[in-house]
């Protein structure tokens, strides 16, 4: 007997909202939580319906569309909270009203029973409705497909408001579009504004304006670059302006990538200007559509599988050189491929799109659906690519009806990229600052997608701004809370100038015109050691340092010493100094550490 | 060389500094002008001390002989090399 599944909307109550809260992963404490409410008792409590405590409880609020069930997301991701929404309503839980909350939660039913079990469980106290849970096949992005969300929809997904709080906003990198050229006018014109360096950027011939090239695929790519990375500092490298006779659209020769890329070499090889970093990140959304654009495979000439070839080499030279270096994984999926990929749909991937030292980065649309025309791996190159997903195919830069292709993923994951280069910057011969570091980092922390793990459709998953915001965040230890006694003041003894002379030394200090000599009431304690006190002196070399029992001077407070006035800093320091000489000041004990005479850290003395 | 000449790249081994275009001409006994002026001498790996020139497809047959590239003990890192033309990803055409 099938069974079907039924979704019923219920008023909350304190255990079901604290179910919700927990989450749809059916943890044993939500499951336990759900289980104590009431209206889930009446409703197991209908005959033949089973609960299925793996989908949990979900407050309609977390949907898509509020408290409307028309509209109610299916596709609802069970994962951690992955967007900005996820968090803000997570961290907005407590402040909103339990009572009028809307909650659904899903059971299952035999198929012949489902009628009968509806209107049963529509009798029960706290059931507000109960529908069918049809099944939905998602609907797949192709060629022509209009867009799906808008670039505040991926700067949602990309939780760019929490890399920005984590200080990962681009500033400081270098982005290179190599590409068909930018016109920087038109990203300002859409509400962005990235720095721009003519002087560092290229083009193929005379004639061409870095920055102010026709509106096309580069101002496109530039624009989503700067989703993630808003403060980054663009590189127009036009590569794509096609120099044959008779060409139609943008095109170009792999001669000139390679020439592209002497350039980027010399850029990260320049001397950087001051404070800059010598972060470059790469992002290449072109490519060959068909094979026969190439040498045959085999032939020793070839490009598509021959990591000797002159543009593959020199990809691994400018990588070598620490640039971050992604490249669109390609249109020629299976499902739905571009015209121009002709049917080969298989091992689709060529070339340094599929370079070992890249980023090789499919596409999905805005609800983390592959887009049917991203190219699947193997690789041809190496094996496991594409290595990641990005957001495409979505209303943004307003070049095109929709930022669309592999073309629009790559730059979406560069700007991640030179958003986490913001806050780790290439630093040449430090191996977690190399860009196999960087590139761990995007796939480790990836949302996985489709089968469990690495997947030719998907690659690690689709990058995950919150995963890497959590990253950067700053880690603060509050070390006096977590360990309190290495906190507490440390008494000194007062043969502290014995031990350490240099602490001791008579400093220069700014004194007002005062009389002098300074009268001074008798000393309590000269001489010092007096006579049968030896063995107690010599007793403060052993002593417990932390019990405090000796009611020492505490010199390691330095806003102590700030408080003295000037009276009581003379008398400090003239009892140092009558101390001093009595142990004999010129007594050349070893510095505690470094032995270089410079004060301790932390140490109140060195005024 | 013509703009709408098909071309290839070569790749070589260079000793000491990557030569310069008069330098490559004179190695292989082929006219300068055969050599895009505009590609010029480009290293691509510098660890391998490869550098690459874009040259007309015959005139690249005549490095290949020098090179060795038939023969059996030719390095597969040296000698011609396809010049795909290439295409942005951009939204997909049907």
């Amino acid at each position: 007997m099938s069974k079907v599944k039924l979704l019923i909307e219920m008023d909350g109550d304190r255990n079901i909202a604290a179910a919700a809260e927990m989450g749809l992963d059916a943890s044993a404490d939500g499951e336990k939580r759900m289980r104590r409410s009431k209206t889930v008792t009446a409703a197991e409590g209908v005959d033949g319906v089973e609960i299925d405590t793996e989908f949990g409880v979900t407050a309609m609020s977390d949907i898509a569309g509020g408290g409307s069930f028309a509209a109610f997301d299916f596709d609802f991701d069970a994962a951690p909270p992955e967007t900005e929404e996820d968090d803000a309503s997570l961290e907005n839980f407590d402040a909103q009203p339990e009572v009028d909350e809307c909650y659904v939660m899903r059971a299952e039913v035999d198929e012949k029973d489902a009628e009968k079990a509806a209107e049963a469980l529509m009798k029960k106290s706290g059931v507000r409705g109960v529908y069918a849970d049809v099944p939905m096949v998602p609907q797949m992005i192709c060629p022509g497909s209009p867009p799906q969300g808008t670039d505040r929809t991926v700067e949602s997904r990309l939780c760019t408001s929490a890399l920005r709080r984590a200080g990962a906003d681009g500033d400081g990198v270098l982005v290179a579009i190599v590409d068909t050229g930018i016109n920087m006018a038109h990203i300002r014109s859409k509400g962005k504004n990235p720095g721009f360096d003519a002087a560092r950027s290229w083009v193929p011939r005379a004639g061409l304006t870095p920055g102010n090239l026709p509106v096309g695929h580069g101002t496109m790519c530039a624009f989503d670059a700067c989703i993630a990375a808003p403060k980054c500092t663009l590189l127009d490298i036009a590569l794509l302006q096609s120099n044959r006779t008779g060409a139609t659209r943008m095109e170009g020769f792999l001669s000139d990538a390679v020439r592209a890329y002497q350039h980027l070499i010399r850029v990260m090889r320049a001397p950087r200007r001051p404070g800059e970093t010598r972060s470059l990140v790469v992002n290449n959304s072109w490519g060959m559509f068909h094979p026969s654009w190439d040498f045959p495979v085999g032939h020793p000439g070839n490009y598509s599988d021959n990591p000797g070839h002159p543009f593959n080499r020199i990809v691994t030279t400018l990588a070598r050189h620490g640039a971050d270096i992604l490249f669109a994984a390609g249109n020629c999926g299976s499902d739905c491929p571009d015209g121009r990929c002709r049917g080969v749909t298989t091992r689709a991937i060529y070339g340094a799109n599929s370079h070992p030292q890249v980023l090789s980065v499919a596409g999905v649309d805005t609800t983390k659906t592959r887009v049917g025309y991203s190219s699947k791996g193997p690789g041809r190159l190496a094996r496991n690519k594409p290595d990641i997903s990005g957001y495409t195919h979505f209303a943004g830069s307003g070049v095109y009806a929709a930022d669309g292709g592999t073309s629009a993923a790559c730059p979406v994951v560069a700007g991640v990229v030179a958003a986490i280069r913001t806050k780790r910057p290439y630093i040449a011969g430090n191996p977690s600052r190399s860009p196999a570091s960087i590139r761990r980092m995007v796939t480790s922390t990836a949302q996985d997608l489709g089968t469990r793990g690495y997947d030719f459709s998907h690659g690690y998953g689709v990058v995950n701004g919150c995963s890497i915001a959590r990253q950067l965040r700053p880690i603060i230890i509050d070390i006096c809370r977590l360990r309190p006694h290495l906190c507490r003041p440390i008494p000194v003894p007062p043969d502290i100038c014995r031990r350490f002379p240099h602490l001791c030394r008579p400093r220069p200090i700014p004194v007002p015109p005062f009389p002098r000599p300074i009268p001074r009431p008798p000393l309590p304690i000269p001489p010092f050691p007096r006579p049968g006190q030896e063995a107690d002196l010599a007793s403060y070399d052993d002593m417990d340092l932390s019990s405090g029992e000796a009611g020492m001077l505490d010199l390691s407070d330095a806003s102590a010493l700030e408080e003295l006035s000037m009276d009581e800093l003379a008398d400090l320091f003239y009892y140092i100094g009558q101390y001093q000489a009595l142990e004999g000041a010129g007594d050349a004990s070893p510095a505690p550490s470094g032995g270089d005479n410079k004060p301790s850290g932390g140490c109140g003395c060195n005024g | 060389m013509t703009q709408d000449q098909p071309t290839v790249m070569v790749q070589f081994r260079y000793e000491g500094e990557p030569p310069d275009p008069v330098e490559v001409a004179k190695r292989f006994s082929i006219p300068e002008e055969a050599i895009d002026a505009d590609f010029g001498v480009i290293v691509t790996d510098e660890v391998e001390q490869l550098c690459t020139i874009l040259v007309p497809i015959d005139i690249a047959e005549t490095i290949n002989e020098q090179l060795g590239r038939d023969m059996p003990e030719g390095s597969p890192d040296e000698g011609s090399f396809s010049n795909p033309r290439i295409a942005p990803f951009g939204p997909p055409e049907d």
